[in-house]
């Protein structure tokens, strides 16, 4: 769908110069929800402005589908542009025109002059996004959420292969947030449309991301599926937005004192999928006669995938212990010890 | 001092109005036509603007800036060979309307120029990811968002302009300014004066107010 290669984007400030892109490489397949999630200054708002040429890199080349976007002129560009969506996270929606006027504006910027036409088409999309009843406020009369589904609808007017979101939450409260972000989940079902996003919040990412790539200065240092990356961070930039300071914290205190009672058996258990539910540390203390004390412990779900993530100490006899780690592995469940 | 209000005459006072009048709509009207292209090529040229262009820019800042710097009493003397040569005369409020348009859009440019600047970068930018041309930029995102700005500067370049027809009275342009040099000034008839004062500030009042209303008619925030 998108394959970006080898992205090198540098910028001069004062009198020297900062890499915001030091080689990036990626592809996106079709329908995904691809999130890119980094601290401020990690480059990712320059990574996303790449994927439509807003920003054009120092090297390197954006495919679109079987289209090298680097590689065109200036009209066609233009065209290409058409077909890629983006959402932004201050909206940039024209203060002069009303909802039904934004959402009309790519219509008529891509050549639409049958008004009825466009008028179905932008029913259609305040449909969709649920502002059926706003069509002629002008966004100085919307709240967050509302100028945000403006956003989205302006978005999609000219049916995009590819929707960009330049932390389209990041200026909105939680609730709002969770709404827009089930939004994007539903469009990108109900469209099948490819979305690629960049943000600096997990959840954003946990909650309707597919796959995940983690950018630091400038370039990725863990890619893959978000149950994967989130589960089983590898890199100290992934951990860092993963790990509550204070969570971790009190785990280590908790590690710290079991340790100096020489009690040392402590293990990270994950488990996803269907078996998050089920009773895994009763069955398997019944079954290995193994005990246990829970450190600490999370239960929730990314994107449609459940999970289970527990800090436990085992005791009893060495036997026991070793059956019941068996039992777990035997179970699907992961076992690191801490 | 005496006034003597019947000694004046209000069909001249009529008529001179009518010409201020004339001078002012078609100096504005030129004043927009020429000022409008010239301030969004200053901002479009302008420093990491869309067509970023060091050297436009500050050739057409240097063009503004002089005639921006040239007192108008001294354009209208300077300009009367171009003006003769544009409209045959230099003067009468057909001579008057040369030396005006001159004068004035390069301020109107200035304040075009920082009308646009005023547009949320943001917006524009939304506009290109839209796969917008420059034109389209110009003509559907540019000028509209910032309308509530042009139009509040077309009215203080209106009002500017009221004082320098009055101005160009001094060369023979016609309108109030010339009557009250001529009857006010010359005659020692200071009613004539007054009255053109009076009218000169009618005028300008009622500008200023419709600019205003248009103003918070077209602003939308």
């Amino acid at each position: 769908m998108i394959r970006l290669e080898n992205l090198h984007k540098s910028f001069q400030v004062e009198d020297r110069r900062v890499s915001a892109l030091d080689g990036v490489s990626l592809e996106v397949a079709a329908g995904e929800v691809f999130g890119i999630i980094g601290h401020s200054g990690a480059g990712k708002s320059t990574l996303i402005r790449c994927l439509n040429l807003l920003e054009r890199p120092d090297s390197g080349r954006v495919w679109l589908d079987e289209v090298e976007l680097t590689a065109l002129g200036k009209s066609a560009l233009q065209a290409e542009r058409q077909r890629i969506g983006m959402v932004f996270q201050h909206f940039n929606l024209l203060a002069s025109r009303t909802v039904a006027g934004n959402v009309a504006f790519p219509l008529e910027l891509a050549g639409e002059r049958d008004r009825a036409a466009i008028r179905t088409r932008v029913d259609e999309l305040l449909e969709l996004v649920g502002l059926s009843g706003q069509r002629d406020k002008y966004p100085a009369q919307l709240s967050g959420g509302q100028k945000q589904r403006v956003g989205i609808a302006r978005a999609l007017a000219n049916h995009p292969k590819l929707l960009l979101c330049d932390e389209a939450t990041s200026a909105l409260d939680p609730q709002t947030t969770q709404s827009i972000l089930d939004l994007l989940a539903d469009i990108n079902r109900r469209l099948n449309l490819t979305i690629v996003l960049i943000t600096h919040e997990m959840e954003v990412i946990r909650r309707i991301c597919d796959r995940v790539a983690v950018l630091d200065g400038g370039r990725i240092v863990e890619i893959g599926p978000v149950t994967q990356v989130f589960l089983y961070p590898q890199h100290s930039t992934t951990r860092s937005f993963l790990q509550d300071p204070l969570h971790q914290q009190e785990l280590e205190e908790a590690i710290r004192h079991e340790k100096a009672a020489g009690r040392s058996r402590i293990v990270r258990l994950t488990f996803t999928g269907e078996t998050t539910y089920a009773p895994h540390l009763h069955q398997v203390a019944q079954a290995s006669g193994a005990l246990f004390s829970i450190l600490q412990g999370h239960v929730g779900k990314i994107k449609d995938t459940p999970y289970g993530q527990l800090v436990v100490e085992l005791h009893g006899e060495p036997a026991e212990v070793a059956t019941a780690r068996a039992l777990f592995e035997a179970r699907g469940l992961h076992c690191e010890d801490i | 001092m005496d006034w003597d209000w019947t000694a004046i005459d209000w069909a001249e006072i009529g008529f001179a109005t009518q010409e201020t009048l004339i001078m002012l709509g078609f100096a504005l009207l030129f004043t927009v036509l020429a000022g409008l292209p010239l301030g969004v090529a200053l901002f479009l040229s302008g420093p990491r603007q869309l067509l970023a262009h060091r050297g436009l820019y500050a050739l057409l800042s240097f063009v503004v800036n002089v005639l921006r710097s040239l007192p108008f009493i001294i354009l209208l003397i300077v300009m009367i060979p171009v003006t003769v040569w544009l409209v045959g005369t230099s003067i009468g409020v057909t001579g008057a309307i040369p030396p005006l348009v001159v004068g004035a859009a390069p301020f109107f440019a200035r304040l075009v120029e920082s009308a646009l600047r005023e547009v949320d970068r943001g917006v524009i930018e939304a506009a290109q990811a839209m796969g917008a041309s420059t034109w389209q930029i110009v003509t559907r995102v540019l000028l509209p968002e910032a309308l509530p700005g042009l139009i509040a500067g077309v009215t203080v370049t209106a009002v500017a302009l009221v004082s320098y027809t009055a101005m160009s009275g001094v060369i023979g342009g016609g309108g109030l300014g010339d009557l009250a040099i001529r009857f006010g000034y010359q005659r020692f008839q200071t009613e004539v004066m007054v009255v053109t004062v009076l009218v000169l500030l009618g005028i300008v009042q009622l500008l200023q107010s419709l600019g205003d209303r248009l103003v918070l008619y077209f602003s939308r925030k």
